[in-house]
Formats: C-alpha cells, sequence, structure tokens
C-alpha cells in the first residue's frame, strides 16, 4: 500500500454510501465520468477526503511508439485488474465496489436477490448467478411491476426492502456475458420508496419445469434468505433479526420455474390475491366475526 | 446426568412457532421446530428426561413417545446445540432406541409433532453474492473468464487456466 501512496494521484473521489466511506483515487481525471455511472445508488459526496476504504485506478493507455499500457485496479492493496481493456477494468470494480458496500453496510442488510414492487408490496427473488433471477424480474417488470433491483435487495430493521436500481445485467446469449441495459432503455419505471415484502420467491430455471412450489415456514424462509446474505457471517444478530422481520409478514414459495413470462403474471396475480385476502380478514377481525384458525392462505399459483 | 442446552457462542432468536440459533464458533445456522424447540429449552440439566416428556406432552396436547424426545435429543446433539463433557454426549441417548427411532413410519397428525432441526451453513460474503459453480466457470468462452469467486471452491475465481486456448478454471 505503501508503493501504492507514492504513486502520482491526479484526482479522486470520496462519498459515503450506506454508512460506508469510500475513495477512489486516479492517475488522470478523464476517467471520473466512466467511473461516476458505477457508484451505487443514492451516494453522497463526502465533504472530507476521509475514507473506510480506499481504491485505486493506474489508467494505461496507449504510450510513445504505440506501446499500450495497463489499467491496474486496486481494492486496498489487492489488485483487481491488470488488463488492456479498459471496459473490463471499470466493471470490476463496479463489482467489487458493490461487494464491499454490501458486506460492510450499516443499518440495512444486502440479500443477493431481485426485487419488483406491486400494488405496494414487494415480491423478492433470492438467487445466485446463473440461477435466472435477472429474467424473471424483467418478465415482471413487463408485466407492469415496478424495478427495484436485479442485484441486491436492502432490507432494513422493519423488514422493508429499499430500491437498489442499478441496470440489469442481461447476459448476451453468444458470450454469456452479462450487458447491462437500463429499465428506461426496456420500458419499465423505477420504484423510488421502501415497500414491505409481499411475495418471497426461491426459483431456479429448468426448462420445461412446471411451476409446483411449497410453502416454506417463516424459520425455513430465514434459513434460505440466509444462504444468499452477504453479511451473514460478519453481523449474524443483526442479520436474523432482520431477516426474521422480513419472514415473519411475508409468505416464502419455493420451486423450480419454466419460461419467466409464463410464471410472471401468475405471481403478480396471486400477490394481489393474497392482498385482499388479507384486507378482508383484517375487516372480519374488525366487525367481531371469526377469522378461523389462521391456517388457510391462497393457493399458491 | 441431564441433558443440558449449549448456551456459548450462539445467538438465539425465538419466532412465532420456531427457534431460529447461530453458531458463532461453527458458522452454522439452525431452524428448530417447536418440538424441537421445546425439548432445548427443557435441556437445563436438571430436568429429567421421565419429566421432559410429561411437560411436551401437556405443552403439545397429546402423549408423547420416549423414541421422539430420542430423536430430538440425538438431533440436537448432532448439531453441537446440548454440552458435552469429556466428549460424551450428556443426553443418556441410548444407542438401541436411536436405532429404532430410525425405523417408526410416521402417519398422520404426529407428524406435525415429530422435532426437526434444520441446519445450514451461513456464507461467506462470496459465497453469497454473484459467484459461479466450477462447472459453470468452465462453460464460459475462453478468453472471456468473468473473475468471479468459484461458490464450490473457496478462495478460488474463475479465471483463464493459463496455455493458449485461455480456457477458464477456477484457480486460486
Amino acid at each position: 500500500m505503501e508503493k501504492l501512496d507514492r504513486l502520482g494521484w491526479a484526482a479522486g473521489i470520496s462519498f459515503r454510501a450506506y454508512g460506508v466511506r469510500v475513495g477512489i483515487r486516479t492517475t488522470t481525471p478523464d476517467v471520473l465520468p466512466l467511473i461516476y455511472p458505477l457508484l451505487p445508488p443514492g451516494w453522497k459526496p463526502l465533504s472530507r477526503p476521509v475514507v473506510d476504504y480506499l481504491y485505486s485506478f493506474i489508467v494505461g493507455g496507449k504510450g510513445p511508439a504505440s506501446i499500450r499500457h495497463f489499467h491496474i485496479v486496486y481494492s486496498g492493496a489487492v489488485r483487481l485488474a491488470r488488463t488492456t481493456d479498459l471496459d473490463q477494468a471499470l466493471r470490476l470494480l463496479e463489482l467489487d465496489l458493490h461487494f464491499y458496500i454490501a458486506e460492510r453496510a450499516r443499518h440495512r442488510v444486502f440479500v443477493h436477490a431481485g426485487v419488483v414492487g406491486w400494488q405496494g408490496r414487494a415480491i423478492v427473488i433470492p438467487g445466485r448467478t446463473w440461477s435466472g433471477k435477472t429474467s424473471l424480474v424483467r418478465s415482471l417488470v413487463a408485466a407492469g411491476a415496478s424495478y427495484y433491483s436485479d442485484e441486491f435487495a436492502v432490507f432494513d430493521a422493519s423488514g422493508r426492502v429499499h430500491p437498489y436500481p442499478i441496470a440489469l445485467g442481461i447476459r448476451d446469449e453468444h458470450s454469456g456475458l452479462p450487458n447491462k441495459r437500463t429499465i428506461a432503455e426496456l420500458g419499465g419505471i423505477v420504484g423510488t420508496r421502501p415497500l414491505p415484502v409481499g411475495l418471497i420467491v426461491f426459483t431456479q430455471f429448468h426448462p420445461g419445469a412446471r411451476w409446483r412450489p411449497r410453502q416454506l415456514t417463516p424459520g425455513g424462509t430465514v434459513l434460505e434468505l440466509l444462504r444468499h446474505t452477504i453479511p451473514a457471517r460478519r453481523e449474524p444478530e443483526r442479520v436474523l433479526k432482520t431477516l426474521s422481520a422480513v419472514a415473519s409478514h411475508a409468505p416464502a414459495l419455493m420451486g423450480h420455474r419454466g419460461e419467466a413470462n409464463d410464471l410472471a403474471v401468475g405471481l403478480l396475480e396471486w400477490l394481489g390475491r393474497l392482498k385482499r385476502h388479507s384486507a378482508h380478514a383484517k375487516r372480519r377481525a374488525s366487525s367481531g366475526l371469526s377469522v378461523g384458525s389462521g391456517c388457510s392462505s391462497p393457493l399458491a399459483p | 446426568m441431564f441433558p443440558r442446552k449449549r448456551e456459548e457462542g450462539l445467538i438465539v432468536h425465538e419466532l412465532a412457532e420456531e427457534t431460529l440459533i447461530y453458531d458463532l464458533k461453527r458458522h452454522r445456522a439452525y431452524c428448530l421446530n417447536r418440538t424441537a424447540a421445546l425439548i432445548w429449552r427443557y435441556c437445563d440439566g436438571l430436568t429429567p428426561l421421565a419429566q421432559m416428556k410429561e411437560l411436551l406432552s401437556r405443552e403439545l396436547g397429546r402423549d408423547i413417545e420416549d423414541w421422539v424426545l430420542q430423536r430430538a435429543l440425538q438431533q440436537l446433539d448432532r448439531a453441537h446445540l446440548l454440552q458435552r463433557d469429556g466428549g460424551e454426549a450428556t443426553n443418556p441417548v441410548r444407542r438401541q432406541a436411536l436405532k429404532r427411532v430410525g425405523k417408526f413410519a410416521v402417519a398422520g397428525s404426529l407428524s406435525a409433532l415429530l422435532p426437526m432441526v434444520r441446519a445450514i451453513v451461513a456464507p461467506t460474503a462470496a459465497q453469497a453474492t454473484t459467484g459461479v459453480t466450477r462447472a459453470q466457470c468452465q462453460d464460459f468462452p475462453p478468453g472471456q473468464c468473468p473473475n468471479l469467486p468459484c461458490t464450490d471452491r473457496p478462495g478460488r475465481r474463475c479465471l483463464p487456466s493459463g496455455g493458449r486456448n485461455q480456457r477458464c478454471d477456477c484457480r486460486g
């Protein structure tokens, strides 16, 4: 790190996101306009350049006699990238930066998940890469849901989910690598306010699969959410409390699915029915009528 | 000797009908259903098994057989949620009883009362986030390895394997 500190740093930014202070220093100011769009949603500049963590970006490019110099990116003292491809260097910086924030965010718990909003409730779709969650998010947005994220569900202590609307990483059919597309490009709308969770869907794409989910208990839901929770080992007590708040108020379904478009409409309809069922039960309770054992629930879509 | 629950190094969080436990030493999370949670609570080192069975029967509203209790204690012991003295579980779990437990076919409403202890290993930050299995890594086209963590090869990332064709593999 001392060697890095001795290099000539011409420019940089320092900002706060989710309670974490991060700095990015560069050897030329020309690259900063490319870095700003990569920052986490809701970031705010710091008035003083005192940070918890520092990235260093050595900008390469063509030198004398057409010699190409590498772009080199450091995360702290660890080298992240050494490449002549500027896009790749920026992509790796972005990935690591979001990952760092997700692990160390204060007052929020980050779960690797897609999220959409529908009629005042959120649908949360936890899953790793290649599980097909971006396809399902995209289908839900196309069916009218508002876009919250295809990367992280950001939960507060009361179990509400906050928007984290970075561009969707839609996988290229040929290369298999994600191409970034904004929701505006896809004709969708972006959610702006935190929502209570209405439904949690654990699913993976299998060609030809039929959607026949089973419903999880709240405890089972917490365990399954924990599998995808970034700070699970770092802050287990806070994580358990937050995930319990989420699981205590929202049903969770688990099963394989076929094409995303086929499932998306069904999920939105089911969430709408669930909301009407809950409102009806509350009205009956307030009127003094029996609401039964409380064990009945609308059938899964 | 009566079974005693382990308390050191555990975070316990109660839900309405279930209990969540996080083992800080092993980084494992457990979900105990109501029956298992009640039995674990009774394991205070002072309560004999006969009394536990009576308490459980009263709480669940039906007679509970010995093997239900034994099964729960076996599960709790395997999950390291009971204290051990000198490497031996303090609960008097008898081998013959445990063998019989496995042979019972459970039907009807009793299945809902069976003790259940479900466990997962808490992921590291890298394992929880964008990552690929080794098989997925090897599917990437040569020269386009994504430099993502390999979720089934801790500490390794999906990188070019070297050589002329630059195929992707999980490397340290």
